[in-house]
């Protein structure tokens, strides 16, 4: 039977149940590479750990203000320009071929010409590609700049002037600062260049200088070539700008392999019913931490004397509740309260009574309670012997703070199954509640007062890991170890003590 | 065992409940990868690669909407991206004339042909064709997709449509050959 169809229709017809069964093979495929993810994901996922620690650890370090002087930006100068270089050598491509036609209408001019005023118009930036790339003819190019006469002079300079501009104009501010230095540095890297061309390259750069001093001249110049070198430069640069954002736009959608117009289109048919109901946001967590003190330098916040006494470092419990909220799936912020105690000895002193607590063996770091208990380095007095002197305890000084800590942290979930990963970092607020030193030798316990360059507000910068295992459905347990680092726990003369504790915190969550 | 805890467990990894949903979806998927793609290999190819995507993008699923709608729409996105670079070159402003109409032996023209024929296409026109034909995407939508205007799409299909016609006019009556076939 032979009859007339719409051939839109014809297809659709043919193909509306059409169903075809793959072969076998592809499942294997597909399962052996399933695998291999599976199997893969495993060294990444320390990659992940490792990587983010140590973001989060060089941050901890800046915040110290250690790294100051690594931060003059020497190195990441140097990425910016290969990046630089590297956006240009893309957009490159597409330029030559209108610089040739724009120039080719200045009949006047030769074709070595063309390619002089061709290397300044695409951006004073590019030059250095240019040379990279092309030693050879970049010399030539820089002679053909000395044969040429004042008035190919004054194009370079002009088309200099709008490079420069266009680099600002397209709001790229490395560009621009990284282009005008390079403008007056020319002759200086020419001179690294080919030893014989040096001289004709210099000439012609200094050339080039001088015009551009008297640029306002020039370019109040009303000369048909130049005015008509100018329109044909602006539209190239308009061209320039259009192609580097092309190009831009191309190797974005290309990194992003996803977010493609499809996939929006699908994300816009959905987004009403995105808000997740499926995600329990809130958690409580209790928690109990035992807490390992110590100080990531010796030093001694009591009194310089101490500060090369060796230090005992105490374990205490710290224990609190904490709220989770899930800001995402993978995303959620940290907060609560802890009861935090921290403790340690100053060892090798001696102490005895005195009557006059002015007197200059007394630690200057606290405030005396009336005592007239006067503590002096044990090294100091076995100069003196103390044997001898009747009265003299050897001893320790130990100094107890208290906390309230109320940590703000954000987590990242590694991992989220029955067992779940996930990196923690924040900050924790201490509030002092306890301060207290005293002085211990067997068997006796005097207390000196409270330590006076103790902050009643101080910060401590937490990075951790969280491991937790869902035992029931909102039910999960937790181990949380975490380092703190705390940054002005005291006001002033902390003689290089520098404290920080490990907590490692478990507890029980529960979701809704 | 439901859809929903299939898809359940196959975002635990559970490679038992990926094998059943592939078991599930691959007939419908696959010949959409036939229909998208150029020949029979790179189909096997294509149904591969938008597997692998489903099975690690499933978590985004939000069990709005139909699950199979969803991964069909994966597949389609995954084949774009692949043939969405290779531009043919073309000029764009000639109309062509709108022959629609088709005589043809209804008999003679199997799906096989039909197949082989879109698979034939250029690249280009083949997805324009099939978005805008066989899955009822409109000019706007595929313009976007595939980043060219609707001009270039209207003459994208209106040349997909004259090339098919006129294979399928100079085939009828001539023997079949065969796309699926082929395995």
């Amino acid at each position: 039977m032979s009859d007339k169809k719409n051939i839109e229709r014809l297809f659709q017809e043919k193909f509306k149940d059409f169903e075809a069964v793959p072969q076998p093979e592809v499942w294997d495929r597909i399962e052996a590479e399933l695998k291999k993810k599976k199997k893969r994901r495993a060294i990444p996922l320390w990659l992940k750990l490792s990587g983010t620690a140590a973001i989060l650890l060089i941050g901890l370090l800046i915040s110290e203000g250690k790294f100051n002087s690594f931060q003059s930006t020497s190195p990441e100068k140097e990425v910016v320009n290969g990046d630089d270089t590297n956006e240009k050598d893309n957009s490159k491509g597409s330029i030559p071929a209108t610089e040739q036609v724009v120039v080719t209408e200045k009949s006047s001019e030769s074709d070595q010409a063309d390619r002089v005023t061709k290397t300044p118009t695409v951006g004073a930036t590019k030059t250095e590609l240019a040379r990279q790339e092309n030693d050879a003819s970049e010399e030539k190019n820089n002679a053909d700049v000395l044969n040429t006469k004042r008035n190919k002079a004054k194009n370079y300079n002009k088309n200099n002037q709008l490079a420069a501009s266009e680099n600002k104009g397209a709001k790229n501010k490395k560009e621009a600062e990284r282009s005008e230095p390079y403008l007056t540095n020319n002759p200086s890297i020419a001179t690294q260049e080919n030893k014989s061309q040096v001289a004709h390259i210099e000439d012609s750069n200094s050339k080039i200088n001088t015009s551009e001093k008297n640029s306002t001249t020039i370019l109040k110049d009303k000369n048909d070539v130049n005015a008509a070198v100018k329109n044909n430069t602006n539209s190239q640069i308009a061209f320039d700008t259009v192609a580097f954002e092309n190009q831009k736009k191309d190797s974005a959608t290309i990194a992003a392999a996803e977010p493609n117009a499809l996939e929006e289109l699908l994300k816009e048919k959905e987004k009403e019913t995105v808000t997740e109901a499926k995600l329990k946001r809130w958690q409580i967590t209790s928690n109990v931490a035992p807490i390992f003190f110590s100080s990531a330098s010796n030093g001694s916040p009591i009194d310089e004397r101490f500060a090369d006494n060796s230090k005992d470092y105490e374990s205490n419990l710290s224990y609190g509740i904490g709220v989770n909220y899930a800001l995402s799936k993978n995303w959620s912020v940290k907060g609560g309260v802890n009861k935090l105690a921290l403790g340690y000895n100053t060892n090798d002193i001696v102490y005895y009574s005195g009557l006059n607590t002015s007197a200059r063996a007394v630690a200057t770091g606290y405030e005396a309670k009336g005592s007239s208990i006067i503590i002096e380095d044990n090294v100091a007095a076995n100069m003196l012997s103390f044997d001898n002197i009747p009265g003299k305890t050897p001893g320790y000084i130990n100094q107890t703070m208290g906390f309230i800590e109320v940590p703000v942290e954000l987590s990242y979930k590694l991992l989220d199954r029955k067992f779940g990963i996930e990196i923690v970092g924040g900050m924790s607020t201490l509030f002092l509640n306890e301060n207290n030193l005293s002085v211990v030798s067997s068997g006796m316990r005097a207390t000196l007062g409270k330590a006076s360059n103790l902050n009643d507000i101080s910060f401590s910068s937490n990075v951790g890991l969280g491991f937790k295992y869902r035992f029931w459905k909102s039910f999960e347990a937790n181990v949380e170890p975490k380092f703190k680092y705390q940054l002005n726990t005291f006001t002033e003369n902390t003689n290089g003590f520098k404290p920080y504790f490990i907590g490692i915190y478990s507890g029980i969550n529960f979701n809704f | 065992m439901s859809l929903e805890q299939l898809i359940h467990d196959c975002r635990n990894s559970d490679t038992k409940a990926q094998e059943q949903l592939y078991k599930l979806l691959s007939p419908k998927l696959f010949s959409v990868c036939l229909k998208y793609s150029r020949s029979y290999a790179e189909a096997q190819d294509n149904l591969q690669d938008g597997f692998l995507i489903i099975f690690s993008k499933i978590g985004q699923f939000n069990f709005k909407g139909s699950f199979e709608g969803w991964a069909k729409r994966v597949m389609i996105n995954n084949i774009l991206q692949k043939y969405r670079g290779t531009a043919v070159f073309e000029i764009v402003n000639d109309t062509i004339a709108s022959e629609e109409e088709i005589e043809l032996d209804d008999d003679s023209i199997t799906l096989d042909y039909l197949l082989k024929i879109i698979q034939e296409l250029p690249d280009r026109y083949r997805l324009v064709f099939n978005l805008y034909v066989m899955d009822g995407y409109s000019h706007k939508e595929i313009s976007d997709m595939l980043g060219i205007t609707t001009g270039t799409t209207k003459s994208n299909l209106a040349r997909a449509k004259m090339i098919l016609k006129q294979k399928i006019e100079s085939q009828s009556g001539t023997g079949n050959s065969t796309a699926v076939n082929e395995r």
